[in-house]
């Protein structure tokens, strides 16, 4: 069965819209992995992930939904799929955001309810700008959920949203119980932290 | 990814360092950027590891202002030396290192550098030597680095280290670590007691010098000052702010050329009273001596408290006495191997 896209629309296109701000034309698993981080971490933003997310596959997390949706929005002009290639007898492919795309991406900019998915993934592409556009997999690699759940094959559901299944949380949250008198540790900060335990 | 603890590259280990420290103090700052402060403190290993040489022993504190309007020029040895060099030692940065503002703190003591940060609700960094660092936060000691070695554990204060005034303890340190080991390499017949000839002195003099410098600390040491007409002492300490001790140098026994015995020490004495009565701005004056007789000969010394090993405080020697200012050490030369002494 076909999974719903709807969900991940958005998704690629601030994935896409950044890497673009930054030269980067996104291949499917980094996009895939770009995704995967950003719905790992959405908790710490008041971001709702997706119920129904990303699974263990054969390079790592792996969200059908995700390829649906780049394919509908290439088919539909909003992504334009450039450097096409047989690669390990398997065709290659990197997306780039079009013209289109980026008006779309302007018109989501100006809703309110988008600006916090929007600052999350500005955000994110500071860090992986940072560490490296091609280290994208290896930094989801490094990701305490996916190293936990690697070794149960291919088929686990990732729960993004619960501290039981998602390590990641579970230790940034650990740092906030460190501080004293109630304070919290920034959102801004929370996703250094997330890098920082990634690298 | 995650396995770069077993990478030798510097870089990579200021990194991590530099990561988890950056950490700790967002933990005491949690609305200061993470990321910040960590890039400040890459700066300031990188700008050590480049600097060390030039900065040297100097001792200063960067504090860092994360107020990002402020600006001015980069840090660069030449501005801390000159920095320094104007009284100051303590150098106000912004996290991309840019100096807003000097002050001084009067004291260095890691009691003061901490009230300093808690009092104003900072992070600072105290720079040791040009290569070791004490990284404080809102008071609390946070972490301490060597920028050469970023992973090594803290530096471990030097058991040997003391204050100007301790210089006696220090003395009877140089006696238990150089010379009852004859790492002084003193003895020309060791068997027989000889001691090595034409210098015999100077042997002595030299290696004190060189351990007073490495050991006592805001000093500067001086080996034979030419400070009076007459005579000269071999050895002056001057403290931070000018006050000076000084030690005058002898030996008793034999060496490959002369005979030494007490009359060389109640003119030594007599020589310490002399440097007293014409300067009396020195704090105080010892002297050391260095006996290479039998042990029975060693023992008639009377020691002005209780014995506790192969050396002895003394006040007098045969006739004479040295006043309130003076003091005498004797540290008998031991030529036996460390199985065989009774004492410590």
């Amino acid at each position: 069965m076909i999974k719903n896209s709807n969900n991940r629309f958005i998704d690629v296109l601030l994935a896409l819209n950044n890497a673009e701000e930054y030269n980067q034309l996104l291949g499917r698993i980094q996009l895939q992995k770009y995704i995967y981080l950003s719905d790992t971490i959405s908790v710490i933003w008041d971001i709702l992930a997706p119920a129904e997310g990303h699974e263990t596959y054969k390079n790592g997390p792996f969200d059908e939904s995700i390829t649906n949706a780049v394919d509908v929005l290439a088919f539909r002009g909003f992504v334009v799929v450039e450097s096409m290639h047989m690669e390990h007898s398997k065709v290659a492919v990197s997306y780039k955001i079009s013209k289109a795309g980026i008006k779309l991406f302007e018109a989501l900019n100006n809703e309110e309810h988008f600006q916090n998915k929007i600052m999350l993934f500005n955000e994110m592409a500071k860090h992986i700008e940072k560490t490296g556009w091609k280290k994208l997999m290896e930094l989801v690699y490094s990701e305490p959920t996916y190293i936990q759940s690697r070794a149960t094959g291919y088929g686990y559901k990732f729960d993004y949203m619960s501290l039981f299944t998602n390590e990641s949380l579970r230790i940034l949250y650990q740092f906030e119980e460190m501080l004293q008198n109630g304070q919290r540790i920034t959102k801004q900060n929370m996703l250094s932290l997330f890098f920082k335990l990634l690298n | 990814m995650g396995k770069y603890i077993y990478s030798t590259d510097i870089n990579v280990k200021i990194d991590k360092v530099c990561k988890d420290c950056a950490v700790q103090l967002m933990l005491d700052f949690p609305e200061q950027s993470v990321d910040e402060i960590d890039e400040f403190l890459k700066l300031v290993i990188h700008f050590l590891k480049d600097n060390f040489a030039n900065i040297g022993a100097q001792e200063c504190i960067l504090v860092l202002d994360f107020d990002k309007t402020k600006t001015g020029p980069i840090v660069s040895s030449q501005i801390v030396l000159d920095e320094i060099k104007n009284d100051n030692n303590l150098i106000k940065v912004n996290g991309t290192l840019q100096v807003l503002e000097s002050g001084r703190i009067d004291n260095l003591s890691n009691l003061e550098v901490s009230r300093y940060s808690k009092k104003n609700d900072c992070i600072l960094i105290q720079i040791h030597n040009g290569l070791d660092i004490s990284i404080y936060s809102k008071g609390m000691l946070t972490d301490q680095k060597n920028v050469r070695n970023p992973l090594a554990k803290p530096p471990v204060n030097n058991r040997f280290n003391r204050t100007a005034d301790d210089y006696k303890i220090s003395l009877i340190d140089f006696y238990k670590e150089k010379v009852r080991t004859n790492l002084t390499k003193h003895w020309f017949k060791e068997s027989q007691r000889i001691l090595r000839g034409g210098q015999t002195e100077e042997i002595f003099q030299l290696a004190l010098v060189q351990w007073f410098s490495e050991h006592l600390s805001m000093v500067k040491v001086y080996a034979k000052p030419k400070k009076l007409s007459a005579d000269e002492t071999d050895i002056e300490i001057v403290k931070h702010g000018g006050n000076n001790y000084l030690l005058e140098l002898k030996w008793l026994g034999k060496n490959e050329n002369s005979d030494y015995t007490l009359s060389k020490i109640t003119s030594a004495m007599h020589q310490v009273e002399n440097y007293l009565e014409s300067d009396q701005v020195v704090l105080e004056a010892t002297l050391v001596v260095y006996d290479g007789r039998i042990i029975e000969e060693f023992n008639k010394f009377i020691s002005i408290e209780e014995e506790t090993g192969n050396w002895k405080q003394i006040k007098e020697c045969e006739t004479m006495e040295l006043s309130s200012r003076a003091t005498a050490y004797v540290f008998h030369l031991i030529n036996q191997p460390a199985s065989k002494r009774k004492s410590a």
